[in-house]
């Protein structure tokens, strides 16, 4: 009997099957905490749960002590095996849990939430300091006063520019963060998501998940003794969101003290287009649609599901950044 | 000055408009990264490198009508260490190495070559330079930008008008400034080298030197 399927379909097919689906999803990294007891006198040290190395920095004198908890990120699949290791600093560091305590699954969450678009994140604009102003009007002055000998005065130039890369650079400016609250009506669950270029600053140590766009880009977590409980994902060069379960959520769904007020919004009726309804201010009741808004920002509607309620908003700026509300099967109460 | 023998001098004291010239470069190319640091949102991440080249590239080889000095050494080491610090600001804005080798060795190639034209044809061919110089920095670059507006394409992109200004230094390394993907990923350092507007200042260079040669030799004859 002759064949009638195409060569070529048939190696399309094989090509899909073999293909790992994994490959194809965005791939999000636990971050795990460990409680650790350090004793003085110690600067810092560097703890890892197989992975990516966490630097906590804790400036304990001789004699004192500290409890902390560590941010710990590991493989997705060396979750269940890793324990807290130590790169240095073992005499002076005593683990207080056996096990890192890691985040539920990702593939728990409700399906709705697991493939949200992400947020577009700015870079953070480079700054030139006051020494090198000082370094660049110095070398033009020092060249200029060779105009006559325009050959040293090249040789000069050229030695003064290769200069400039040996100035101590100063910090880069923290990037704007972006924060989106993403919501699942039906089974109540929220994900605080969290975003910035290179560095993410992020409060309170708790069970999360670290994505990075490259996936494969370098770089550590950071914690500081005296900065409370905010700790730092640094992967230089990459676009870093940090995920993780929140009830601090803006409460969208309640009237009255509790929900977070709202610059601009959007709604999505089942069936139905969007249509904007401006600003809802706290313990007012949902308000009347208006005309003439350009609608809601595209990254904010990609891949929603079809055929439910959608509620978007855009909350009142926070610190250093933006913040936005996705909530999905949302209804108006009547 | 050795203008004696009508060959251009090897360095020596620059006049008053020409150091006048160069400080108004320096300004022109200080600014932008100035301006992009006052206003980031400004340039985004477009080439401060490119953009802090391209005045250099122009004055370097401004036509003189008289016998000059050789100056480009002078304008060149005022110049890298305004490139120095906005290569710096590139590498901070992620712009990449590769690109960045490849804008700084078009920016100095060309510098070297239309400073060394100008010095050359200053005393041999100043009107046959000054035209050459006007068409290649001046004619090419506006024809390729009107004519790129016209047909509704930007002078980046690559078709036929923008063909016309790749021969024109001050277009091919504004097209650096903030390239398309197609031309990003063709740029290299051996395409910077090689690219029309180098090889057309290489030439410039080569062409009137010859003359200058010829010249001199005819005078001492």
């Amino acid at each position: 009997m002759k064949c009638r399927i195409p060569i070529s379909r048939l190696l399309c097919w094989l090509a899909l099957c073999l293909f790992p689906a994994e490959a194809l999803a965005l791939v999000q990294d636990p971050v795990g905490t460990l409680g650790a007891r350090v004793e003085g006198a110690l600067g810092s040290f560097r703890a890892a749960a197989g992975w990516e190395t966490t630097e906590v920095n804790v400036q304990l004198g001789s004699g004192e002590s500290a409890q902390l908890r560590v941010p710990l990120l590991a493989r997705r699949q060396s979750m269940e095996l890793s324990m807290g290791e130590l790169a240095d600093a073992e005499d002076r560091v005593t683990w207080m849990e056996p096990k890192v305590t890691w985040p539920a699954p990702w593939g728990s969450l409700p399906y709705s939430l697991q493939g949200r678009s992400l947020s577009p994140l700015e870079n953070s604009s480079p700054s030139i300091s006051g020494l090198h102003w000082a370094w660049l009007g110095m070398s033009l002055l020092l060249v200029a006063a060779l105009r006559r000998r325009p050959y040293r005065a090249l040789l000069l130039g050229s030695a003064l520019a290769g200069s400039l890369f040996l100035l101590p650079s100063a910090a880069p400016a923290q990037a704007p963060q972006v924060t989106l609250f993403e919501g699942d009506a039906p089974s109540g669950r929220w994900l605080e998501v969290r975003g910035a270029q290179d560095r993410l600053s992020i409060e309170g140590v708790q069970p999360g998940w670290l994505r990075r766009l490259p996936s494969n880009a370098e770089g550590r977590l950071e914690l500081e003794r005296g900065s409370g409980s905010t700790w730092a994902a640094c992967f230089e060069g990459a676009r870093i969101y940090y995920m993780c379960e929140t009830s601090r959520h803006p409460q969208p769904g309640i009237q009255g003290p509790g929900r977070r007020a709202m610059r601009r919004t959007w709604l999505r009726r089942p069936g139905e287009g969007w249509s904007a309804h401006g600003a809802w201010p706290v313990s007012q009741g949902f308000p009347e649609a208006i005309a003439g808004d350009p609608g809601p920002p595209g990254w904010l509607v990609a891949g929603l599901p079809q055929g439910v309620g959608v509620l978007l908003g855009e909350l009142e700026p926070e610190a250093g950044g933006s913040a936005w509300v996705r909530l999905v099967g949302f209804e108006l109460a009547p | 000055m050795n203008s004696k023998a009508g060959a251009p001098a090897s360095g020596g004291a620059i006049g008053a408009w020409r150091l006048a010239a160069f400080v108004l470069t320096l300004a022109a190319s200080v600014a932008p990264i100035f301006l992009g640091q006052a206003w980031p949102e400004l340039f985004g991440d477009a080439s401060r490198l490119a953009m802090a080249c391209t005045p250099w590239v122009v004055i370097a080889g401004w036509p003189s009508g008289n016998p000059v000095a050789r100056d480009w050494p002078l304008a060149l080491g005022l110049a890298l260490p305004v490139w120095a610090l906005a290569g710096w600001l590139d590498l901070r804005l992620d712009l990449g190495p590769g690109r960045l080798q490849a804008t700084l060795a078009a920016a100095l190639l060309m510098t070297i070559c239309l400073g060394e034209a100008r010095t050359q044809a200053s005393s041999s061919a100043p009107r046959a330079y000054a035209l050459l110089w006007l068409l290649c920095l001046g004619a090419l670059p506006a024809a390729a930008l009107a004519l790129s507006w016209g047909s509704g394409n930007l002078v980046s992109d690559g078709g036929p008008f923008g063909a016309l200004g790749a021969f024109s230094p001050v277009t091919s390394l504004w097209r650096d400034v903030q390239p398309a993907e197609g031309d990003l990923a063709r740029r290299g350092l051996d395409s910077a080298l090689f690219c029309p507007a180098s090889l057309v200042s290489v030439a410039m260079a080569v062409g009137f030197a010859a003359a200058a040669r010829r010249s001199a030799g005819g005078r001492a004859r």
